[in-house]
């Protein structure tokens, strides 16, 4: 659910402000600009690009207009801003778009500089509006999120800003160019105060308008000033906003009075400019520990924060008190509780606090007044609220210290938790929190969590943290080694060998791929990804979600790998633009079907030219599918983790939830899922939902939570006729043990159930076995039926006779190992022999007149004798004897190879063996010569050989003990002579040769008459 | 140089050895003119084929012993190709349709129709039909049988089929009720005898009247079998001597064998050697029903009369079962586990009585 939330926001974030700018052309231009602003702020800190830039000077002007009128500045402040913008229409427009949305009610103290404020709170309003509503619906707390999104967005187009505000100094001459750090802050709060008018809008109208004037009023007085330095000539449009402000305060106006003569305004002007910029960068981030108070510690009160203070930001501070509770309001009023006070204080909110008896306090007194509230003088560094990582983050993203000090705090983050944290890292953080989502961000951690499926929420973040990958031969270890090296391993230069697939201690330098293969929820994906992520490398993901066809893989990928990344620059990494790829197959196993057709194959051939490292993921790695595949991967292979290492891990998961659970019970679902973390977690997740059942109902629940299994035939067999596992089974589970393969499991208890011992006295054995060889019987019978009738309803029927009864009669244990059923051999050796029978019984059946049966039981031994015996007592004499008979028989040469093969028996010996090679030799050298081709020597030829020579291998591989014994070389070699030159030479003269036989046996028939005749008709 | 079986088969009717009458009636029955379908039944080797070839030889002349091989293509509705091997000569076409398996259906549709509905041409040809000769057709499946019968009738004008069958049993009563049956009963061993004795004279060889008696025995009646034992015999030993050894065939001794061990010791284990040594003579395509007929055999003679009606009872059972059912194992083995039980059983009681 949270997922869906959240996608829902980052897709709203984007999309909306271009519906806006369709619906609303008014709008359009703010629209559009903050549009680009938010693109750009998941990416870009620091960015030098143009487009970005002009985007955010497009944004600045919305808010030099803000900026602007409030202190009805000197028209130069403006042109100033619109050149570095160049856009000068803007602002006009902007404003009167402003005036539209101005009557805000949350201008309560100054109308005029209202409008400008307006201006900027609409353009957020448009975007937030859209937010609201459905931010509403969901939580209030996320509310408070938004807004620091919000705000987060325009840090970084305060960077920007900043950026061209260094500019503008040079070219107004100013004295100094200001340090980054101060900078920034400069001008975030302006923008700061944007997005907090908007919640306020939603929550509490009344709350913000406060420190926006507060803040403005501050960023009026500096910006005008700074503006003073440049042109004047663009004044003319500046002017009216002059106007408007005209009533402003006194510093404002005086500003306006030092437009009168050059020099001393830019004196002036270099002045301010330079407060401006130190103005409200915080003296000394993070320098103090922000206490964690408890909810709502603050609750009821109201804050306002003013000036810099010395630790945190505004925001951050803002943040801290809605966090807790407390109401932060914007203008000093009577209900403000507490007005807390930085450097550069506004003076007018001090005189009004005073006024009005409002407690003045500094950020440690804030501090200890969270202390106190909460009731601790120590916090618990453990409770959610304010979440170490998360906040640090949020500040990463939300802090006004700008571009840089995210960075930093990036970096000091990153080196804190010793978690290499390139792309992918920076990447959540900007893509999630900084859309709409880090609402819950701000609020507390935990809510954020909670948003999280438990098992992405302790989804491990660095390698150490990967269950049952430790030590140094682990896959983890594997995998980086592999991966580190790849590159100067495949740099060209080096010759590798392809390593011995039994060497043990194999880097797999060779292989320019790894295959992880494994069960699922061992931590395959998340492994290849903290690896890449270790090594900085990119990914580049492909999954089962995706299509892989051959095509899309060549295109595609091969496209990406030969591009360079620029995700590194973007995001402000030092190393601007990175080569290191690394491109994810996750799933290979599921390429299939017509979507991915040929993907295997492409993904080889991808391997084979790849430039970058490639890491396939499978579940299976014996899988027909990934046999070829199998050949050029690096293998590593996972198993499953044991339990006490997912014992350990799940009960530190508990204890953050602060879920108990027994021990035992967390076994019993480990063993119940099979070892499979990612399952675990689910089920843990699952019964901590329900908190309040109480152990003793939950009994019940997990036998029922229990992974439904995929069991192999092995597997089934050893359950089928185990007593032990017989206890706690009712018929039905035997009965679906039948329907893990119910082809295949039939056999197997076949074959399996002489090897095992039943639990009854000796003497009943036979009986038992009789019993159970009886209902395998019945069992055939009702198969036969199935499959001839296709009556599938019987299958269950089938099941107790072919599984639960055998299984009932002979429940015990296996003395033997569990064999693959020896019928499926058996059978189709039987298949093979029937055709050689059938060929044989075709060749010979113009000569002889039995049927195949007989050929088989009676003629072949005779037959063969007849033509091996001469052979073997005359030796070379023989031959013509030997050749008599199979001319005589028409037989093909291969025949001999069925007759000895139809005759064997185990035991017996191979009749040709006894015949010296060079008869044999000789004999297959006066069959090529002197017999001629029959109408079935030319398909009985090279095809069939092959077919037949293929069975023979596959028959042998099956039984395992091959029972014929197969005179391999000699037959060969007489085999290639024969076909060779019989088949490839003589096509035509084959034909010829045949009538010439038929002619000749006509001749040897009874009547010579007719034969010519005859045969010319046909 | 062929073997003496097929060296000195008789090819006319009138030189048939045994059986004269029926031939007499058979030869009657050509010149006719005109004869309907026939169907020779009878046990393997007891010479339906040779009596067929005499009848057409009869009819045709020697034309009919010009044979060849011709190899037929079939597309099975599921586009499957099927190659049949035929025998043919200018006046007759024999085919085993059941070579095709499960297709069998496809041959006798498409082929036999084929052939029958073409008119004979040869003006020579004393007949106007042709003959079909179907060999095998108790192999036929029931589709196969009826889509037979509709073709023997119609096409009645242009051919006659001969059918060649070991059991009438599984001929479908359609088929037989259209044909006229022709019994080939197996000589008996008399003439066995006497035929082995001819046999011997031709290639001028003298057989012992004790030996030619044994192998005809040996033989079962079957008489291909016997000559070919006869000319293994003269191979192995020349000249005869009457108590000379007839070598068994090998799947014989095999099955015999295997019988023994089932007496020697009834135990799981032994009952898995024995299923592999039952698995080795399947897959020989020694045919099952073959199988269980020795095994009983000499399986019998080593029980007691009460165990040998359970034996057959058993035997029975289990046979009927594996013509019904499709893996022919799973029923030779639940038969051998029966035997194994009762008559460890016996043995066990027997020896108790004993002891009492």
């Amino acid at each position: 659910m949270s997922k869906d939330i959240r996608s829902y926001f980052t897709l709203g974030t984007a999309k909306k402000p271009a519906a806006k700018v369709e619906s609303a052309p008014v709008v359009k231009r703010k629209a559009v600009v903050i549009s680009s602003d938010e693109e750009d702020v998941p990416r870009t800190p620091k960015q030098p690009s143009k487009h970005a830039k002009s985007g955010k000077k497009k944004r600045r002007i919305s808010d030099s207009d803000d900026d602007v009128p409030k202190p009805k500045q000197t028209p130069d402040n403006k042109p100033n801003l619109k050149k570095l913008s160049g856009v000068k229409d803007k602002p006009k427009k902007a404003v009167d778009v402003s005036n539209l949305f101005g009557g805000e009610p949350n201008r309560v103290e100054r109308p005029k500089p209202k409008k400008s404020p307006a201006k900027a709170t609409n353009e957020v309003d448009l975007l937030d509006d859209d937010f609201d509503i459905s931010i509403a619906e969901l939580a209030d707390s996320q509310l408070e999120g938004t807004e620091t999104a919000v705000e987060s967005k325009p840090v970084k187009e305060e960077r920007s800003r900043s950026k061209s505000r260094e500019n503008t100094p040079r070219k107004s001459e100013r004295p100094k160019k200001p340090t980054p750090k101060k900078e920034t802050p400069k001008k975030q709060t302006p923008k700061k105060d944007i997005p907090k008018k908007q919640t306020p809008k939603k929550e509490s109208p009344t709350v913000s308008p406060k420190k926006e004037e507060g803040t403005h009023r501050r960023g009026i007085k500096k910006t005008p000033l700074s503006d003073l330095g440049l042109n004047q000539t663009s004044e003319d449009e500046p002017h009216t906003s002059p106007k408007r402000k005209a009533t402003k305060k006194a510093d404002l106006n005086s500003s306006v009075l030092s437009d009168e003569e050059r020099h001393e305004r830019k004196q002036l002007a270099a002045i301010l400019y330079q407060k401006y910029k130190n103005r409200q960068s915080v003296i000394n981030p993070g320098c103090k520990e922000v206490p964690k108070g408890e909810p709502n510690c603050l609750a009821g009160l109201s804050f306002l924060v003013t000036g810099i203070l010395e630790s945190l930001e505004r925001e951050e501070c803002n943040s801290l008190i809605k966090d807790l509770g407390g109401k932060v309001s914007s203008t000093v009023g009577k209900r403000l509780d507490y007005l807390v006070v930085g450097e550069e204080a506004g003076p007018k909110k001090l005189a009004t606090a005073q006024d009005l008896g409002i407690k003045v306090i500094s950020e440690d007194d804030l501090f200890d007044l969270i202390r106190e509230r909460s009731g601790k003088v120590d916090l618990n560094k453990n409770s959610n609220k304010i979440v170490p990582k998360k906040e640090k983050k949020e500040k990463e993203h939300d802090s006004g210290g700008g571009m840089k000090r995210k960075l930093h705090e990036e970096h000091k983050v990153k080196e804190e938790k010793k978690v290499l944290s390139p792309p992918k890292k920076i990447k959540t953080e900007y893509d999630a929190p900084s859309s709409t989502e880090s609402k819950p961000a701000t609020e507390s951690a935990a809510k954020k969590d909670e948003n999280l499926a438990w098992v992405d929420r302790y989804k491990p973040t660095s390698i150490k943290q990967i269950i049952g990958q430790q030590g140094a031969a682990s896959n983890c270890v594997k995998l980086t080694n592999w991966l580190s090296k790849w590159h100067s391993n495949h740099d060209g230069k080096k010759k590798l060998q392809r390593p011995n697939p039994w060497a043990k201690n194999d880097d797999g330098s060779f292989f320019k791929a790894a295959l992880l293969s494994g069960p699922p929820g061992v931590g395959k994906t998340t492994t290849a990804t903290l690896v890449c992520k270790e090594l900085s490398f990119d990914i580049v993901e492909f999954n089962a979600s995706d299509t892989r066809s051959k095509k899309l893989l060549k295109e595609e990928v091969s496209e990406l790998l030969s591009s360079k990344s620029l995700y590194g620059y973007f995001h402000g990494d030092k190393k601007t633009v990175t080569k290191n790829h690394v491109l994810i197959m996750d799933e290979v196993d599921g390429m299939a079907g017509n979507e991915d057709r040929g993907g295997i194959q492409e993904l080889i051939a991808l391997i084979k030219e790849s430039s970058v490292p490639i890491i396939c993921m499978c579940n299976d790695r014996n899988h027909p599918k990934m046999r070829s595949l199998v050949n050029y991967c690096y293998d590593l292979r996972f198993n499953k983790p044991r339990m006490e290492q997912i014992k350990g891990a799940m009960m530190s998961v508990c204890f953050k939830e602060k879920f108990k659970i027994p021990p035992a019970k967390l076994e019993e679902i480990i063993a119940a899922t099979n070892n499979d973390i990612r399952q675990t977690l689910n089920h843990l997740s699952l019964l901590s939902a329900g908190k309040e059942l109480d152990l003793g109902q939950r009994e019940g629940k997990d036998n029922t939570a229990k992974k439904d299994l995929k069991l192999g035939p092995w597997e089934v067999v050893r359950k089928v006729f185990s007593a032990d596992e017989h206890k706690n089974m009712t018929l039905d589970d035997k009965a679906d043990l039948f329907f893990h393969d119910y082809s295949l499991g039939p056999l197997f208890v076949q074959q399996n159930y002489l090897s095992v011992l039943p639990k009854v006295p000796k003497p009943q054995v036979p009986q038992q076995v009789a019993l159970a060889a009886n209902s395998l019987s019945l069992g055939d019978l009702i198969e036969k039926r199935i499959r001839s009738a296709s009556a599938w309803s019987l299958l269950p029927t089938q099941a107790m006779f072919s599984s639960v009864m055998p299984g009932e009669y002979m429940a015990g244990h296996f003395t033997g190992q569990i064999n693959f059923p020896g019928w499926l051999g058996k059978n189709s050796k039987r298949t093979k022999r029937s055709r050689l029978a059938q060929e044989l019984h075709d060749h010979t059946r113009v000569k002889t007149s039995g049927s195949r049966l007989s050929i088989r039981l009676d003629y072949a031994p005779f037959l063969l004798d007849a033509i091996v015996l001469p052979l073997k007592e005359k030796g070379l004499d023989g031959v013509h004897d030997a050749l008599e008979v199979i001319k005589e028989y028409r037989l093909l040469r291969e025949d001999m190879e069925s007759l000895i093969e139809l005759t064997s028996w185990p035991g017996k010996k191979n009749p040709m063996d006894a015949v010296d090679g060079k008869v044999k030799a000789a004999l297959t050298r006066a069959y090529n010569k002197e017999v001629l081709a029959y109408t079935y020597s030319a398909m009985a030829g090279v095809k069939k050989k092959r077919a037949e020579q293929q069975d023979e291998l596959g028959g042998l591989e099956e039984e395992g003990d091959g029972v014929f014994v197969v005179d391999d070389e000699e037959n060969e070699e007489e085999n290639k002579l024969e076909n060779d030159a019989l088949i490839k030479a003589k096509k035509r003269p084959a034909e010829k040769g045949a009538a010439k036989a038929e002619t000749k046996k006509t001749g040897a028939g009874t009547s010579k008459g007719k034969a010519g005749s005859s045969r010319s008709k046909k | 140089m062929a073997l003496w079986v097929d060296k000195y088969r008789p090819r006319e009717l009138s030189k048939l050895d045994y059986h004269k009458n029926q031939a007499e009636q058979l030869k009657n029955l050509s010149q006719q003119g005109d004869f309907p379908h026939l169907m020779f039944y009878g046990p393997s080797g007891a010479g339906k084929k040779t009596r067929i070839m005499c009848l057409l030889r009869e009819l045709y002349g020697t034309g009919v012993e010009r044979l060849r091989n011709e190899t037929m293509t079939f597309t099975t509705p599921s586009n499957r190709k099927i190659e049949i091997m035929t025998v043919s000569s200018n006046y007759h076409l024999e085919v085993n349709p059941s070579d095709a398996g499960i297709y069998d259906r496809v041959v006798v549709i498409d082929l036999i129709k084929q052939v029958a509905q073409t008119h004979q041409i040869d003006p020579s040809g004393q007949h106007d039909f042709k003959v079909i000769i179907l060999s095998e057709v108790d192999e036929l499946t029931k589709d196969a049988q009826h889509a037979l019968r509709r073709t023997m009738e119609k096409y009645v004008a242009t051919c006659r089929i001969i059918l060649s069958v070991n059991s009438t049993s599984r001929v479908i009563p359609a088929i037989r009720s259209r044909c006229l049956g022709i019994r080939v009963s197996a000589p008996k061993v008399d003439e066995i005898v006497t035929i082995l004795n001819n046999v011997c004279r031709r290639e001028s060889l003298t057989v012992p009247e004790e030996l030619a008696r044994r192998i005809a025995e040996k033989s079962e009646r079957n008489l291909r079998r016997a000559i070919l034992m006869l000319e293994a015999c003269k191979v192995q030993q020349y000249p005869f001597t009457a108590k000379q050894e007839i070598a068994d065939l090998d799947w014989q001794m095999y099955l015999k064998e295997t019988a023994n061990q089932i007496i020697l010791e009834q135990s799981p284990s032994r009952l898995e050697k024995v299923r592999e040594r039952l698995y080795e003579l399947l897959s020989q395509g020694i045919p099952p029903d073959i199988i269980f007929k020795g095994l009983v055999q000499d399986l019998v003679k080593n029980c007691d009369m009460s165990l040998k009606a359970k034996t057959l009872e058993f035997a029975c059972l289990y046979e009927h079962r594996m013509q019904n059912g499709s893996k022919h194992i799973f029923h030779l083995e639940a038969f051998v586990a029966q035997f194994m039980n009762i008559y460890k059983k016996f043995m066990s009681e027997t020896i108790m009585m004993d002891e009492f």
